[in-house]
């Protein structure tokens, strides 16, 4: 068993916790920026947590706009400038699906209660 | 607006004082500083300006976001603007002085302050309002026509400002400048490329008129701040920036910056101009306002990784922009309207 506990997830959860707690009391000139480092801590959470399965999503993402195109499409740098050139345009259909799922895994580490109800994981 | 009483720097206090007793008299003086905190670009002090026993409300305004490829344009300009608007009845707060080289405070201005509230979440949700939102649809259609009636040769200063020249290839550039790839902004200017609407009247354009900017009381719009994103262009982009999913503060069907439905806005800005709105180039240009969002919050994210302004808000704009990116995709699928 790891010596290291609590586990980085844990630290970060304690730490926001204490911010959004104190926070109320913070003097108005701090208090955006108190929650926007709690806000910041939110995100580092979910990206140890879930920070591989998306990345793995977008990187499938990209896989399969490559299969169709037949363009090679390794990174978000080779997939902007394909689309900036439009040597994708006449897969549009294929390539809104592959950027709407690579930037719904990136929500789903950022933010993912703004996701629509339709793109929401379900808790199992 | 937030302010904080202490920690307006000394330097800069002593210098407003000598550049505002060079335009009021020896016996004009100061009192009352306090440092606005919000703002991205300028640095901004509220101070009394003392003359007797006159006492006025005056906002300090100094430009601190100075880099290649700004989306903001220069004080100079926000200052002419700021006079031009005036003198056609648009409410902007009244330009009082410009600094010169003598005051030493390299580049702004000073305005007067007009009081008031800018909070959407209070704006939108708070009884108080009540009339004021009930009015905003034919305030925001006067004030817009009064500003997009204005000559285009009194605001030809606004003609090579970037967004003026060419607003999709002022984003691309910028987004390449701070070094970012993001494939839901290209698919998008493929979108606009594809896409583009007749071109249509030409206008000078506040650029960024949105819940946020508007200073309001109880009975309404008393202000329209923040005039750094003004260039010339269609009228409609004002309404697609206005109407963007972001400035509805969680009244999503109320678009026109959560304050009320497109329909009676667009009802009344056809009424004061005589002039309609386009409903499909409005679209056109909400998808080109989600792509000018996602590179200001670019831009930001930039200012705060590469330490030029460093602090947690900037930093969660950068973990903001696939958020919008989000809504822009929805838009485009057309689920969200």
């Amino acid at each position: 068993m790891s010596q290291n506990l609590p586990d980085l997830p844990d630290i970060l959860r304690e730490v926001r916790a204490f911010i959004e707690a104190v926070t109320p009391r913070v003097e108005e000139k701090d208090r955006y920026h108190a929650m926007c480092c709690s806000y910041l801590l939110a995100v580092a959470e979910r990206e140890l947590t879930r920070g591989e399965a998306a990345e793995r999503e977008m990187q499938q993402a990209r896989a399969a706009l490559a299969e169709v195109s037949g363009m090679p499409l390794a990174s978000d740098g080779e997939l902007a400038a394909r689309l900036r050139e439009g040597r994708l345009d006449a897969h549009w259909d294929a390539a809104l699906e592959s950027v709407l799922r690579q930037v719904v895994a990136r929500v789903r580490v950022s933010k993912p209660t703004h996701l629509d109800p339709l793109h929401q994981e379900r808790v199992s | 607006m937030n302010t904080q009483a202490s920690a307006a720097p000394a330097g800069i206090v002593s210098r407003l004082e000598l550049a505002v007793r060079r335009r009021f008299g020896n016996s004009a003086s100061l009192a009352n500083v306090s440092v606005a905190t919000l703002g991205g670009s300028n640095r901004t002090l509220l101070f009394d300006l003392v003359e007797g026993a006159a006492r006025r409300r005056l906002v300090f305004r100094q430009e601190t976001y100075r880099l290649a490829h700004s989306p903001f344009i220069e004080p100079h300009l926000q200052y002419q603007l700021l006079t031009l608007a005036a003198r056609h009845e648009v409410p902007v707060p009244a330009p009082i002085f410009e600094f010169a080289p003598e005051d030493e405070l390299d580049r702004g201005y000073v305005v007067a302050c007009v009081e008031g509230e800018t909070l959407p979440r209070r704006l939108l949700g708070d009884p108080r309002f009540a009339e004021a939102r009930a009015r905003f649809p034919a305030q925001v259609g006067g004030i817009l026509a009064r500003l997009h009636r204005v000559p285009l040769g009194e605001a030809d200063f606004l003609a090579d400002v970037p967004d003026s020249r060419d607003p999709i290839a002022a984003q691309l550039e910028r987004l390449d400048y701070y070094g970012e790839a993001h494939p839901a902004v290209e698919l998008a200017v493929r979108w606009l490329v594809r896409h583009a609407p007749a071109s249509r009247r030409r206008c000078l354009l506040h650029g960024d008129f949105r819940t946020g900017n508007l200073m309001m009381d109880e009975t309404g719009i008393r202000a329209l701040l923040d005039w750094e994103c003004a260039h010339l262009g269609d009228p409609m982009e004002e309404f697609g920036w206005l109407c963007l999913r972001s400035w509805r503060f969680g009244m999503l069907d109320q678009a026109a910056g959560g304050f009320c439905a497109r329909e009676p806005l667009y009802a009344a800005y056809a009424a004061a101009s005589g002039e309609e709105v386009d409903a499909e180039a409005v679209h056109w240009w909400e998808v080109f306002g989600f792509v000018r969002w996602i590179v200001l919050n670019v831009m930001q994210a930039h200012g705060h990784w590469t330490g030029v302004r460093r602090s947690p808000a900037f930093a969660a704009c950068g973990r903001n922009t696939c958020l919008i990116e989000y809504d822009l995709l929805m838009t485009l699928l057309g689920r969200y309207r």
